[in-house]
């Protein structure tokens, strides 16, 4: 056949349109790797309070989190209610990801990514449309626009609620932002995001997972209901800490014999140059107590 | 690694930043003059006959149907017109009340104007029945501004002082007691007061049907409450109002997933709320009082209270050194709240 201009134009803006053709299936059911920061991954209360290990604090953020009391998770309107989207990347569960396609030539409208019983679901938006206002609701999945940068799905999600980035109670304002990347390398997917907060954060938060495919599918769309019991927390009541007054202060690092400017967080502490500085003053507990094993080894604290 | 955003985002910042610029000395005026600052109008759809409309000074809520236009306060004068273009542009059918949550100018100095650009419920016919006397009884035909009696006595004046404001933007109609409701548009509209929280006047308005309230200032997102104990504000009075809020909405259980979103709450300003918003926002409250209540009790004097700095951890959020409503300011109310308490 043989090539009008016109033509040859048409292919060469098919050529040009890059991402459209770029991009890579990633739906399906993947299961969660969780051998990495497993006191935080893995399901109930096992992570430490103040355990703020690797997070980019500044002073206000940390301040915030010694104010944090655990039993705010059984106050009645906090019992059913999800954590930020920030949760994909430590959260335990496993992602059900599908597309909505434009009927008529089959483009991805958007990406969507299972809600479960801690975690909102997800809509990433690829049509290009704006953020919304900064009027708008933050709901809790927050607003997700996605773009391909050749075979990795950038993902930019703004209007989050405001939250925790763990479950230690490290506080995340809803005003943070997160860029997700997510990149998949055959039966695996890798996810890498970075959360920056205006308030709390003195650089930019990394975190990453991995998810395998599970070929029978056992991540469903929806998770399981919420039913609202009591918690024994009455009405009203905040629990929280006063400045200088928490009683976990300590434990943590104590525990682990973990120095305390490394157990506070703050930007130096994300580095490998941190992690030389402490070397020759760090000891080894002579017998570590509990969660010290694999994973499924991790008792109830106090237990 | 640096992570590229996407275009979209960076045009949007540019965008906003040249908007930013522009108006900043509008801004600022507007400040100075009213409290808040006064920007594009925009406005925001929360259900299909629902909306807020914000940058008028404080938000408005607009409930739209057959019956007319409802709107929960009115913005700020300087505002009316893009106020009043902003309500048009979504519906022809006039505006019937405006229904205000407290006596602040952000909130009211706007009611003269855009009440008359609207149309009395007594005349809702395309003939105004009752010619002249009719006009007498009403605001000259214009929509009824309806409120609790602390906007009335705030915004008026005894016979020989000077009111705040022309009899034009008073209230028409006033309440006293805990409830008050109109039926409007296949739904109840009931108002609360909210005694003595950020002054004595403040009411919350719940749409039933629509499943939303109106929370005037008692909420607001772009800085801490404003208490005001020389007008009837108190702390205690501003934690009862945002846990009776909370008390009204309601979160989608046990279908959590499922993606509906419960009860909107609009705030005073900032951008519109769901209840876990408002949980956040009272657990700030509340966790703050006490800091201070704890000071108190050791002894520290208002200036050792302040340089404390109670309130630290959210005011890169909520507070300010400057303008109408500094940190200083929020933690002064609170003080003089707490310790008029244990008089």
């Amino acid at each position: 056949m043989r090539l009008f201009p016109r033509h040859a134009a048409i292919v060469a803006l098919l050529l040009g349109s890059t991402p459209l053709f770029a991009q890579i299936d990633i739906s399906g059911s993947w299961l969660p790797y969780n051998d990495s920061d497993p006191l935080s991954n893995n399901p109930g209360p096992r992570v430490y309070p103040l355990d703020f290990l690797g997070i980019p604090f500044n002073d206000l953020g940390r301040q915030r989190g010694y104010l944090y009391q655990g039993e705010q998770g059984s106050m009645p309107e906090r019992i059913c209610a999800f954590y930020t989207p920030v949760y994909i990347n430590i959260g335990p569960f496993g992602l059900k990801i599908w597309n909505e396609t434009e009927p008529r030539n089959g483009t991805t409208l958007a990406w969507h990514i299972n809600g479960w019983e801690d975690r909102a679901p997800t809509t990433i938006w690829m049509d290009g449309r704006p953020h919304p206002s900064k009027y708008a609701p933050h709901p809790n999945g927050g607003f997700a626009t996605g773009t391909w940068a050749d075979d990795v799905l950038v993902i930019y999600t703004t209007h989050m609620k405001a939250g925790q980035l763990r479950k230690s109670g490290a506080p995340a304002s809803d005003d943070s932002t997160m860029v997700t990347r997510l990149f998949r390398h055959g039966d695996q997917l890798t996810m890498t995001s970075r959360i920056d907060d205006p308030y709390y954060l003195a650089e930019p938060y990394y975190l990453t997972r991995t998810f395998k495919l599970d070929p029978v599918a056992s991540i469903r769309a929806v998770g399981p209901p919420c039913i609202q019991g009591d918690e024994g927390v009455p009405d009203e009541k905040v629990p929280h800490y006063l400045p200088g007054k928490n009683a976990a202060v300590g434990e943590f690092q104590k525990l682990y014999n973990i120095p305390a400017e490394a157990s506070m967080g703050g930007p130096e502490t994300m580095y490998p140059e941190f992690r030389k500085k402490l070397k020759d003053n760090y000891q080894i507990p002579e017998k570590c107590p509990r969660n010290c094993g694999g994973p499924g080894e991790y008792p109830l604290r106090g237990q | 690694m640096a992570l590229k955003l996407p275009q979209f985002a960076i045009a949007a910042g540019a965008v906003v930043g040249l908007l930013t610029i522009g108006l900043c000395g509008l801004v600022t005026a507007a400040r100075a003059q009213q409290g808040a600052p006064i920007e594009d109008v925009e406005t925001i759809q929360l259900r299909p006959n629902f909306y807020m409309i914000a940058g008028g000074g404080s938000n408005i809520a607009v409930q739209i149907g057959v019956d007319g236009v409802v709107l929960v306060d009115a913005g700020a004068e300087a505002a009316s017109d893009r106020v009043i273009a902003a309500v048009k542009r979504i519906t022809d059918q006039p505006i019937r009340y405006i229904i205000d949550t407290n006596a602040d100018a952000d909130h009211v100095s706007g009611n003269a104007k855009v009440a008359k650009a609207g149309r009395n419920i007594q005349f809702a016919g395309s003939e105004p029945l009752g010619g002249d006397l009719a006009r007498d009884m009403t605001n000259g035909f214009a929509a009824t501004v309806l409120a609790s009696e602390g906007v009335l006595s705030r915004m008026s004046a005894p016979t020989g002082k000077t009111a705040a404001y022309p009899s034009t933007s008073w209230p028409q109609e006033t309440f006293y007691q805990d409830r008050r409701y109109i039926y409007m548009n296949g739904e109840g509209v009931e108002m609360f007061r909210m005694p003595a929280a950020h002054s004595d006047a403040d009411i919350a308005v719940f749409f039933r049907a629509s499943d939303v309230i109106a929370a005037g200032d008692v909420l607001d997102m772009t800085r801490f409450p404003m208490i005001d104990p020389a007008n009837g504000g108190s702390i205690q009075g501003e934690i009862d109002a945002l846990n009776r809020i909370i008390k009204m909405t309601v979160t989608p259980i046990p279908f959590i997933y499922a993606g509906s979103v419960g009860t909107y709450v609009i705030p005073g300003h900032g951008r519109a709320c769901e209840q876990l918003d408002v949980v956040e926002y009272r657990d700030m409250v509340v966790t703050i009082r006490d800091i201070v209540k704890d000071l108190i009790n050791s002894g520290k004097t208002l200036e050792q209270v302040k340089a404390a700095n109670p309130a630290g951890p959210w005011a890169p959020r909520f507070g300010a050194k400057t303008g109408p409503w500094t940190t200083d300011a929020f933690i002064e109310a609170i003080y003089k709240s707490l310790k008029g308490a244990t008089k």
